[in-house]
């Protein structure tokens, strides 16, 4: 009972101090959190004094929530009654006596063949919530992506209250481990609060339920995991188990939660369905949560990802927060910032700094190192990994004006070439124009510098290097590369840029204090005809053609390590028209595209069944990723560009499921739902009624 | 587990939780501006260069300001524009609003709450501007800044306080400086020019880098008015709700482009929010959830809201197809109310002529209606009259109009062919179940629906809105649907030749084409497998080269069409929402709606191409008035401009 106590008086805290957020992000809650435990230990009494009024009605247990099948059309006085008798939902309007007249809703909802559908409520039985309805409905009631192995769903639900809600032990081999164990026990503990339509970030939850008993329910979790790994690389093992069992003590109900992660990474993960296992019931104001839930589940691919460009149009840190809780939302893994471009430089070199004075677009779109490390952690804590991408030999430029004073200045030389070069069609993919001059040494050495300032910041095992649309008739316009490559014998340039992938992995290696880093590059033309440049036991390629180019087959085929972004589905940018002309040619990807694109059918296409089974197995294929180019992108729009169409991409990584059921159109409008209440400015799919009545809205000849 | 242990582990998560996560005070100091950049104003166009290769050292804002006929005012203006390149910097707290010159309190009234929303957006000019923040310009300026006082004096001789067809939006502003005082002064043609005139005025006025206040146009004068009477945006709220507060910021960028209707499509089979005190019944069984309604004094709110941003809202009830929310309830229960005290409603009794809405959720839809749920009215039920009447009272009690938007789109014959009482009432009538005979039960209905809307207006005078239909094109329609009276709203193809026939007709046309003003189009199927309905996504070039003339024009008729003068009161882009609630409204909506803008109010005979540099601003505006507009560009041509653009 005491330990309850403490829980209830941290939240209490928490709440009279509105402007920090509880999940203990900022030292100044955890400094008094601990002042707290300080008074705990040596004066008991305060326990009493802030302990939680029990409910004076003595009936308890609970009920079951869920109302039947078929239902009767209910008389009028009947449903006006149970109106009058609902508090929180009702809308308040003046009359001209000044009475009150209420106004609720007359639906409830029922689960029928995996979707939860709406009905006329019947005044005899409870009304269910959608919300509440969804929690075991189907196979895998509101879980999404949905679990790979097992998942077992009761039929009951318990209604609580989150200040009955808490982490009552946390076992790891490692004390960081348990450290951020515990943040992210925190983080589920403060969404479940957040879950009340009117909580603001404040509990608005009731204190008791009025003679119901639903306060003297209590849930208790255990989070275990045996492994201390912190940080995560493609052999994390993300799986995971979860149990909910339910006992009966007295006139309360006991809910014992179990997750056992084989990482960090695993328990959180489990974290998160547990969330899903809960929902707001706004029938009796509290949440209910599955009784009975039994689930094991592992990804079907390592790498689940999300690329941002941060180049095109700056996104403040604060955004791609959002986009790292969305992500967590989806149990995504991987945020690859396309960093850099020939647009702008915000990255902050603290050795080159000439770099973002004269690259970024002003002085408050520059991401510092202290920013990096802050989101980087954050994102640690929800389970994704953060991979940087210096984009090179091409896709440089403004950082390095020609005739600035900085480069010539410092007795570097010219670093880029055919910086705003116009027409740009000759030099470039698009404008503004730059490639690195790749034969002045003095190139290298700034490369090398960068590279030691992006791996202080990042996680030192996985590295993006770019690599894509060099243009060769930017260095053939120059008389120093022309020579060069006369001196060596050959007139292909392609030979010029292999020379520079080598020296700029070298430096990358260097910069890594000698230590091997896997690098990353794009599709290009010298993964399509210069592969020997690229060992396959060194480079990841990251596969952005088409699915069905021969380029693919090849790849897999000479054994390269591959992440799939092939631009016929995963181009979250295309359809909203060019940014530079009037003319449009790429389309919408829907979240149909994104839910279908299988990889393992594209590995079969080139290879066959018994080939893919290998690269799968083997992990040759490591996963997808949905890239945002930001050429028409900002924080302003950028959430419903990504969401939810990226929570399809996610249950294709996580699940692979077989095919596109009919029920994968709701529950994804579930999620998406979810994802709304939790912040997330997730773009509409569908009409609400769709949502509500779910069925109807679905004509698969339909080619609108 | 006991207390003890507990604590244990609290502490020990929270003593390691003190050495993992970063404290705030490691900081480091990076480098603040002077930026190395400046801009320069070269054939109309703001040029980046390095300072060491200028003479002049502006922030782009600055430059914007100074460049080009149109510097940085979005649309264009019609009228002389000219303006000095001389700007004055001032601190906003010394803008001093002198009393407003009005002939009655209520205008006085509406202009000082413009003035306050004028105030409003010039603090938001910082960019360190916060909602509800502090002033950022609280603070001490040199002696020069200081002492500059600038005077908006605003005038308006005109009483009228609602927007109509026929009200006249112009304005001028005239701006002068004579030693420490500019002073501006705003003439409205009505309130509403004046309202234009004080937006166009803070598009004069932009945020000064170097000296971390704002600046002005220090002379010079505009005289401004629109080409177009109807400038509007229409916003679906039935497929989804939009909240009141997410229209009154759509409502708020309308007001940053001067679009000055909002057609609201209130109601449509899919959910019926409009609370209806006469026929409460709707709204029950309409309504997606309690919350998801709008009542009478949030519309009033809403109303009045919108003329201070000089926005007219016309209602759309939709009659007789795309109904079904709630109707069904109708019959469903006879005397539902919402509480005792509110105005009883008549009991609804099916006597005759079968239920008031036939074919309601009927399946394969596609038979019966042009997307699900179906549901259509029945025209020869006699309580159907009854109803609209009492639904057209109770719109008409909250909203302040002159038009009406009476819906009348996709009628299905085959869902009245299916119903037995239609059936069974042309038979009984000898007519036959020809297509003609439907056109002619749809054009009694549309005639008698009319004569319930005009007595539910009670003598004030009121526009009927009709959408395109091939109703239209019959011969004799101007018999039942008076071309003096009826706009119609086309939103077929630029390319249908019906439009020839209406026009020849006499009808007065607001432009929705949706080849190029459907905002909603190119975000995928939303029930099937497509890729996007309407063939893709319409771009703001598309939306702005939209001229409605030239569509007109280049219409391949036999006969030359003989446009009477102001026959094209306007036009308007439309915004279903089957994919869009509040959440991707914005991004849908805007900037493309500030291109629609600029083609109703100037109607220029140049494209896109001369605009795309003031949009972009323009965009960046909107931005910081809180509107989450689309990204075009990458910002690097908003840095670069001219630099982006291919043929």
């Amino acid at each position: 009972m005491n330990t309850n106590n403490n829980i209830l008086i941290f939240f209490s805290l928490g709440n009279n101090s509105p402007t920090k957020r509880r999940t203990c992000r900022k030292i100044s809650s955890f400094q008094l959190y601990l002042l707290f435990l300080l008074l705990l230990l040596f004066n008991n009494s305060i326990i009493g004094s802030l302990a939680l009024i029990e409910g004076g009605d003595k009936e308890g247990g609970f009920s079951s929530t869920k109302g039947e099948g078929s239902v009767e059309t209910p008389s009028v006085e009947n449903l006006l009654q149970t109106y009058r008798n609902s508090s929180l939902h009702a809308r308040q309007l003046a009359s001209p006596n000044g009475d009150d007249i209420q106004y609720t809703s007359p639906w409830t909802w029922v689960c029928l063949e995996s979707i939860c559908k709406r009905q006329l409520a019947r005044n005899t039985v409870a009304k269910v919530p959608q919300n509440v309805c969804w929690l075991n409905c189907g196979r895998f009631g509101a879980l999404w992506p949905f679990p790979t192995i097992k998942a077992l769903l009761g039929h009951e639900t318990i209604p609580l209250y989150p200040q009955n809600v808490e982490v009552t032990a946390i076992h790891s081999p490692h004390k960081a481990v348990t450290a951020m164990l515990g943040y992210a026990g925190n983080v589920l503990l403060d969404s479940l609060f957040r879950m009340h339509p009117k909580s603001e970030g404040q509990s608005a939850f009731p204190l008791t339920s009025n003679g119901r008993g639903i306060e003297r329910n209590r849930m208790s979790i255990t989070l275990t995991t045996e492994s201390d790994e912190t940080k995560m690389s493609l052999n994390s093992d993300e799986s995971y188990s979860l149990s909910v069992t339910s006992a009966i003590i007295g006139s309360s109900v006991k809910v014992q939660v179990q997750i056992y992660g084989a990482t960090f990474f695993g328990v959180r993960h489990g974290l998160e369905s547990l969330g899903q296992l809960l929902a707001f019931d706004e029938e009796n104001e509290c949440l209910q949560i599955v009784a009975e839930a039994e689930i094991e589940d592992r990804p079907a691919f390592k790498y689940r990802g999300v690329m941002v460009d941060t180049s095109r149009n700056f996104i403040p840190i604060l955004n791609l927060k959002k986009v790292v809780d969305a992500m967590s939302y989806n149990k995504l893994n991987v945020l690859h910032l396309h960093l850099t471009d020939s647009n702008s430089f915000p990255f902050y070199s603290k050795r080159i700094p000439y770099m973002t004075t004269y690259g970024a677009y002003s002085a408050s779109q520059i991401y510092t190192p202290k920013d990096l490390k802050d989101l980087i952690l954050y994102a640690r804590l929800r389970g994704v990994k953060i991979i940087p991408e210096l984009d090179l030999p091409a896709h440089v430029g403004n950082k390095k004006i020609q005739n600035t004073n900085w480069g010539p200045l410092m007795g570097l030389g010219e670093l880029a070439v055919c910086v705003n070069a116009e027409p740009w069609r000759q030099y470039c993919g698009q404008p503004p124009c730059g490639t690195l001059n790749v034969i002045n040494n003095y190139t290298y050495l700034v490369m090398g510098e960068l590279y030691k300032d992006m791996l202080e910041v990042f996680d030192n095992d996985l590295f993006h290097m770019g690599g894509d649309e060099v243009f060769f008739p930017c260095w053939s316009s120059r008389q120093d590369m022309r020579d060069w490559l006369k001196n060596r014998g050959t007139n292909d340039y392609m030979d010029l840029w292999g020379y520079f992938q080598g020296r700029a992995f070298d430096k990358l290696i260097e910069a890594n204090g000698g230590k091997y880093i896997t690098p990353i590059v794009w599709t290009s033309d010298m993964t399509n005809r210069a592969r020997h440049f690229l060992h396959p036991s060194d480079y990841i390629i990251q596969i952005w053609t088409g699915a069905t180019q021969y380029e693919v087959r090849e790849l897999l085929e000479n054994k390269y390590k591959v992440i799939f972004s092939n631009l016929d589905s995963l181009y979250l940018d295309h359809g909203f028209g060019t940014w530079l002309g009037l003319d449009h040619f790429w389309t919408i990807k829907t979240w149909q595209n994104l839910y279908d694109n299988d990889l393992i059918k594209i590995a079969e296409h080139h290879l066959g069944a018994n080939s893919t089974y290998y690269a799968i197995t083997t992990g040759q294929i490591l996963g997808a990723e949905v890239t945002l180019w930001s050429e028409k992108v900002d924080q302003h729009n950028m959430e419903m560009k990504l969401w939810p169409r990226s929570a399809a991409f996610a249950e294709r990584m996580w699940s692979s499921p077989q095919n596109r059921t009919i029920t994968v159109d709701a529950r994804l409008a579930h999620h998406t739902n979810r994802m709304k209440n939790r912040g997330i400015h997730t773009d509409r799919l569908q009409p609400e009624s769709c949502y509500q009545i779910s069925g109807y809205c679905h004509d698969s000849n339909s080619r609108l | 587990m006991d207390k003890f242990k507990f604590m244990i582990l609290v502490a020990t998560v929270a003593a390691f939780a003190l050495v993992y996560f970063p404290t705030e005070s490691e900081g480091q100091s990076y480098f603040r501006m002077p930026s190395p950049w400046t801009y320069v104003c070269k054939n109309g166009t703001c040029t980046k260069k390095l300072r060491s290769d200028s003479t002049v050292i502006q922030s782009l804002d600055t430059c914007r300001l100074r460049c080009g006929r149109f510097r940085a005012i979005w649309p264009r203006p019609t009228g002389d524009v000219e303006l000095s390149r001389v700007v004055v910097p001032f601190k906003p707290q010394n803008l001093r609003i002198l009393p407003v010159t009005a002939p009655t309190d209520r205008i006085r009234e509406l202009l000082n709450r413009v003035v306050t929303d004028f105030q409003k957006n010039v603090l938001r000019m910082h960019p360190n501007h916060e909602e509800g923040g502090p002033n950022p310009f609280d603070k001490q300026y040199d002696n020069v800044i200081e002492g500059t006082v600038v005077q908006v004096q605003v005038v308006v001789d005109d009483p009228e306080e609602r927007l109509t067809l026929e009200t006249s939006e112009g304005y001028r502003i005239d701006i002068e400086t004579q030693g420490n005082v500019v002073t501006a002064e705003v003439r409205g043609d009505t309130f509403f020019g004046a309202r234009h005139g004080l937006e166009t005025l803070s598009q004069l006025i932009a945020f000064d880098e170097q000296r971390d206040t704002v600046q002005i146009i220090s002379a010079g004068a505009v005289i401004d008015r629109p080409l177009f009477a109807y400038r509007g945006l229409m916003l679906d709220t039935s497929r989804n709700f939009i909240s009141m507060k997410a229209m009154k910021k759509l409502v708020d960028g309308m007001a940053y482009n001067k679009l000055n209707t909002l057609h609201w499509h209130i109601t449509d089979s899919h959910s019926f929010p409009f609370y209806s005190q006469r026929v409460p019944q709707l709204t029950l069984y309409g309504a997606y959830t309690p919350e998801k309604i709008y009542f009478p004094e949030d519309i009033k709110d809403f109303v009045e809201y919108s003329r201070v941003r000089g926005v007219r809202v016309i209602p759309e009830l939709d009659a007789p197809s795309h109904i079904s929310g709630g109707w069904q309830g109708l019959e469903r229960s006879n005397a539902v109310q919402p509480g005792p005290n509110t105005i009883q409603p008549a009991p609804v009794s099916v006597t005759s002529g079968g239920p008031m809405a036939v074919c309601v959720n009927a399946e394969p839809w596609n038979q019966f209606c042009s997307e699900p749920p179906c549901g259509q009215l029945n025209p020869v039920n006699e309580q159907t009259y009854l109803v609209l009447g009492k639904l057209y009272r109770d719109l008409l009690g909250v909203f302040d109009t002159d038009a009406f938007h009476m819906g009348g789109d996709d009628v299905n014959f085959n869902c009245w062919n299916s119903s037995k009482e239609i059936t069974d009432f042309l038979s009984a009538q000898r007519r036959n179940r020809t297509e003609r005979e439907f056109l002619q039960l749809w054009a009694t209905f549309q005639r008698r629906a009319y004569v319930e809307l005009v007595r539910a207006a009670r003598g004030t005078e009121l526009t009927p809105i009709v959408w395109a239909s091939n109703l239209m094109v019959q011969e004799n329609i101007e018999n039942i649907l008076d071309p003096e009276r009826y706009i119609i709203q086309f939103r077929n193809s630029g390319r249908d030749r019906s439009l020839a026939a209406m026009l020849d007709k006499g009808y007065r046309i607001v432009f929705s084409n949706r080849d190029a003003w459907q905002f909603d189009c190119g975000f995928g199927d939303w029930m099937g497998e497509g890729r996007g309905s309407c063939g893709g996504y319409k771009t703001w070039q598309r939306v702005y080269d939209n001229n409605p003339l030239r569509v007109i024009a280049q219409l391949n008729t036999t006969e030359e069409i003989d446009l009477q003068p102001g026959q094209i009161i306007g036009g308007e882009a439309s915004l279903w929402t089957e994919q869009v609630d509040e959440m991707g409204l914005e991004a849908k909506v805007w900037p493309r709606g500030a291109a629609l803008a600029e083609r109703l109010w100037a109607n220029p005979f140049s494209s896109w191409r001369d605009a795309a540099d003031r949009l972009i601003h323009h965009r960046e505006r909107m931005v910081k008035r809180n509107i989450n507009a689309d990204r075009l560009q990458p910002e690097w041509c908003l840095q670069n401009q001219g630099r982006c653009s291919t043929n």
